[in-house]
């Protein structure tokens, strides 16, 4: 099994997202209206655009949404942990940079006369000592990423995965020993004069490509450190220190070491000396650059997923502000296709009004299966609050399974599949110069979504099929709704389509709700009275 | 003895002087091309003797049923690259000290497919004679004697070598552990193994390194240098000299290239059959289908089969050469190549794409079908006119040979004159063979004739079957037009079906 990117927001890669779904998530998202409410929550771009980008797959996973929301509530434990993480993230992107823009320069300022192997090798020499140099640097931002985490005390999950990620490309006696390495092409290399080139020939006497196992060079003159004044304290610790030593049994001489076999190379030339030096010096920066670049890309590759959880914690410290109650809900499986909040409050509103007070939560249920409802038929009057209900219910699945908390008194949801929403489109959003009507445009797109659509998925309708004759767009949408409720999917759908209550009769399948006509419990939503 | 062929009653040294019988256009025209790579249909030029045939045919048998089998011969292609390839390295290298090292892998190779030959024993036919062959040889003592050193020697063989480069001076020593596989190992423990790069291509070595190397490991050299003397005269000279193997790489890859096309077909639902060789001259095939349709991705189901009986003396009637004839599209070059095939696949000793079968082993097959627009000096008639000349001059009674609408470029008169010359002298001499032709007045002689005509027995679709027929005097144009409802019916009732929906 290949092991698990490193990752604080997916349990598996989850790949290339093809066009199609990425298109159907940007539409949930227009539709529910969470890129609005996240313009005030979250007003920096690049960090909300990150973070909208991860609500267009949500989890479907329990396991996953788990460890998502673990990670959150590390975040909103210590949100300062957060800040520093994407300091890091972004010095090593920035190590990254720098790295670019010098391998480039050097490339395009050098100018190296192939035939000329000693400025061959002089190249080669220049190329691997910048990259030593950058290893030591990237080494110093991913040694505090794993400082950060321990001092916050994250050592379990996805943070934790992190911090042994960290701990072992930056201190484990691994990455020590490459950092040595490093130091020691960075110091030395530039004044080498003698190479070690390591290989191996096949029984089909056919060698691998040359390496650098080690060089020497003349160490630069060092000032002699000056002798300390001899305190008295000083001196009874030598005297003890000398003693100890000479009490110590003389070690027995060793063997001495049989010389290995040596022999000289015959037939070449400093050229053909110093091209093999070159290209063993190009083999290990190849190596090299791959740790590097493996090293960066490790840890660059959080950077959004790190952006992701803050504009979580920035929805959260919305609520917080604005003394919101809200609660993580609790997950069950998808197949019991199940809806149970209390008191939802709409995202949206809750961002945008002036008082949370004056928003107006309800309660949504259905589950399917067991003569209980797989459905839900809004209706009521215009402007009584039933696209903000649909709105709520969609925002509070689709965040939920996304890792966040949402604005109830308690929620207990199925993983949905997947999301889709239709909502009623308006003259101008039609496709221009299209030969179809309206009707048809309507009928397109939900043909679309009946044919991606799987069970355990939710649909959210808002008004659709109203720019038909109303009882056939009742008709068409009863056969519809039967079949979204037949493979085993929820759905809420808000309408006018009063003959749909009809069609439906005493059949239990179908919550109809209705909102509120009078003033004292407007927007309040609630079964029809028969 | 040498090393025994696969595919012939002979040694691989005898092999090696067959003569290719079947000009190369023959499998151009029967559309073979591309089925099967180039190496693999130059062996279908080379027929198998009347004894060879149903050899070949039980190591086709085998080569179909037996997946263990076939995984053997696999195993034994790729072993015999990797000898070759260590051979060639062998026989380049100018440099002694190298080619002493080169021939401790070379051999160790070879003993191994010698190994891999001698479990092929208990198979029939020729797969068990090389087999055979190869365990008497795996049993004698020089050869066992032979495994046991060189395995001693590779385990001994020590691979890393050190260079200390310092200004022009390079001197070379033991390798010992290699930074670069510590660097592999510690990418991997730390979880990067993204890093590790791809391996560049190995190197040659050349005079220089090789003295190196054998000037580090001198014991070594030492060593293989007293190997080498020693196993040299037997493997590398005279009846065994190992590098005669090479040329069962051809055979094998032969085998398991047709096997492949063989399967293909026959999971595209073609019916195969291993044709009996025929102690007189004569071609039965019993619903026999065009295997070049499988290209056409058609279903082997889906082909209409036909039938064929050519025989020099039937019922008091000559019956060796026909003249085919009927409807554009009926299936005449299609029912013509599908004998073709089946002929070249017999004397190739593979099965053929028909029911049952019973064929004389012919020594050779020529076809002459329309060439592509390319003619050099002459006109399109003198080009067909001088190739099928050339046929003529070499067909007899042993002989099988197709012609594909011969002389059509020219004026009728002309081309009728020709045609007739040609179809007697086939007739006479009783070459075998069929004569495709719109010139009608050829039909209905002595010549007996084929035509396609529709295929009464299949109510569902209009299909043709090859059937002999007397005198024609039709090219069937009216079934074309009604195939594409384009006769008068059809047009009649197209026009009807207007109007009623136009009312």
């Amino acid at each position: 099994m290949p092991e698990r990117k490193l990752s604080i927001l997916w349990e598996n890669d989850r790949g290339v997202v093809t066009r199609d779904v990425r298109d159907a998530g940007k539409k949930v998202i227009i539709d529910l209206q969470i890129d609005r409410a996240f313009r005030t929550i979250c007003p920096d771009t690049v960090i909300r655009e990150a973070f909208l980008n991860v609500l267009l797959t949500p989890c479907s996973e329990i396991s996953e949404i788990r460890k998502r929301i673990a990670v959150l509530n590390e975040c909103m434990r210590v949100p300062q942990m957060l800040d520093k993480l994407i300091e890091l993230v972004r010095r090593i992107i920035m190590v990254k940079n720098t790295w670019d823009s010098e391998r480039s320069r050097m490339y395009s300022t050098r100018r190296v006369n192939p035939q000329d192997k000693s400025s061959v090798l002089w190249a080669a020499r220049e190329g691997l000592v910048l990259n030593a140099h950058f290893i030591r640097a990237a080494n110093v931002h991913v040694h505090t990423i794993c400082e950060t985490l321990n001092m916050f005390g994250c050592i379990d999950g996805w943070l934790g995965e992190v911090r042994e990620a960290a701990y072992a490309l930056s201190q484990s006696s691994q990455a020590k020993e490459i950092g040595a390495l490093a130091e020691r092409i960075e110091k030395g290399l530039p004044s080498a004069h003698t190479y070690d080139v390591e290989f191996r020939f096949d029984a089909e006497m056919r060698s691998d490509p040359y390496f650098l196992r080690d060089f020497r060079y003349i160490n630069s003159y060092e000032r002699p450190q000056k002798k300390q004044k001899t305190t008295l304290f000083s001196s009874l610790f030598e005297r003890a220190e000398r003693e100890k030593k000479s009490a110590q049994p003389e070690k027995t001489a060793e063997l001495p070491e049989i010389p290995k076999p040596t022999t000289r190379v015959e037939g070449v030339d400093s050229d053909w000396a110093f091209e093999t030096a070159a290209k063993a010096v190009q083999e290990t920066d190849r190596y090299l650059t791959g740790f590097l670049r493996a090293v960066i890309e490790k840890f660059s590759a959080l950077e959004n997923e790190l952006y992701f959880y803050k504009a979580a914690l920035q929805y959260v410290q919305r609520f917080d502000e604005r003394n919101v109650k809200y609660t993580f809900p609790e997950f069950r499986d998808a197949s019991e296709n199940l809806i149970d909040i209390k008191n939802l409050s709409d995202v949206l509103l809750l961002t945008e009004s002036m008082s949370v007070l004056s928003v107006i939560p309800n309660d949504v249920y259905f589950r399917s299966g067991n003569g209980e409802t797989s459905g839900i038929l809004v209706t009521g009057k215009n402007n009584s609050g039933k696209t903000v209900y649909l709105r709520s219910v969609g925002t509070a699945v689709l965040l939920a399974q996304c890792g966040l908390p949402i604005p109830c008194a308690s929620a207990v949801i199925s993983v949905r599949r997947r999301i889709f929403t239709t909502f009623a489109a308006a003259e101008g959003e039609l496709i221009p110069l299209s030969s179809a009507g309206r009707f048809e445009e309507e009928v397109a797109a939900i043909s679309q979504i009946i044919d991606a659509v799987e069970p355990s998925s939710l649909l959210l309708m808002n008004e659709t099929f109203q720019t038909t004759a109303y009882d056939e767009g009742a008709e068409g949408m009863f056969h519809i709704l039967n079949y979204i409720a037949a493979i085993g999917c929820g759905f809420i759908f808000v309408t006018h389509l009063l003959k749909l209550k009809e069609l439906y009769g005493d059949n239990s399948s179908v919550e109809i709700l209705k909102t509120s006509d009078s003033p004292q419990t407007r927007y309040k939503i609630g079964k029809l009275e028969a | 003895m040498s090393y025994p062929s696969f595919l012939w009653k002979k040694t691989l040294r005898e092999c090696a002087d067959t003569e290719e019988k079947i000009p190369e256009n023959v499998l151009a025209d029967l559309m073979l091309a591309g089925d099967m790579k180039n190496d693999t249909m130059n062996y279908f030029r080379k027929p198998c003797s009347a004894e060879e045939i149903p050899q070949r045919q039980g190591l086709f048998r085998i080569l179909l049923s037996d997946d263990g089998f076939r995984e053997k011969l696999k195993n034994i292609a790729e072993q015999l690259s990797e000898l070759h390839r260590i051979t060639g390295a062998f026989e380049r290298s100018e440099h002694p000290t190298e080619q002493v090292m080169l021939f401790l892998p070379s051999l160790g190779h070879y003993l191994t497919l010698a190994r891999m030959f001698a479990e092929l024993k208990e198979y029939e036919g020729r797969a068990g004679e090389v087999g055979r062959y190869f365990a008497e040889l795996c049993e004698e003592e020089t050869f066992r004697k032979a495994e046991e050193d060189c395995g001693q020697m590779m385990k001994n063989r020590r691979s890393e070598l050190l260079y200390t480069v310092r200004g022009n001076e390079v001197t070379a020593s033991e390798g010992g552990e290699m930074l670069r596989d510590k660097l592999e190992r510690f990418f991997g423990e730390m979880g990067i193994p993204e890093a590790i790069p791809n391996r560049k291509a190995l190197l040659r070595s050349n005079d220089s390194t090789a003295a190196a190397y054998a000037g580090v490991y001198y014991g070594f050299h030492a060593a293989t240098e007293q190997f080498y003397h020693k196993y040299v005269g037997i493997f590398l000279e005279g009846e065994r000299d190992f590098r005669l193997t090479s040329s069962y790489s051809g055979e094998i890859g032969f085998l398991l290239d047709a096997s492949d096309y063989f399967i293909r077909l026959r999971e595209a639902g073609f019916p195969l059959t291993y044709p009996a060789v025929s102690s007189n001259r004569e071609v039965v095939l019993n619903g026999i289908v065009d295997a070049s349709l499988a290209k056409r991705e058609l279903r082997g189901e889906d082909v209409v089969p036909n039938d064929l009986l050519m025989a020099s003396e039937y019922r008091e009637e000559k019956l060796a050469f026909y003249i085919v004839t009927g409807a554009n599209g009926g299936g005449k070059t299609t029912f013509i190549r599908a004998c073709g095939l089946a002929v070249l696949f017999f004397l190739a000793g593979c099965p053929v794409t028909a029911v049952s079968a019973r064929i004389w082993p012919f020594e050779a097959i020529y076809t002459h079908f329309p060439a592509n627009e390319s003619f050099e000096n002459s006109g399109r008639f003198v080009n067909e006119a001088n190739r099928a000349e050339e046929i003529i001059e070499k067909t007899n009674e042993n002989t099988f040979v197709l012609f594909n609408e011969t002389y059509s470029g020219t004026d009728e008169q002309k081309s009728e004159h020709y045609s007739r010359r040609l179809a007697d002298t086939m007739y006479e001499r009783g070459v075998f063979g069929m004569f495709v032709t719109h010139i009608h007045s050829l039909t209905g002689s002595r010549i007996p004739t084929l035509a396609a005509v529709i295929d009464e027995t299949d109510e569902n679709r209009r299909t043709y079957k090859i059937k002999r027929v007397g005198a024609t005097t039709s090219s069937f144009a009216e079934d074309i037009l009604e195939k594409y409802r384009l006769d008068r019916n059809s047009l009649k009732k197209r026009l009807e079906g207007e109007r009623h929906a136009g009312t």
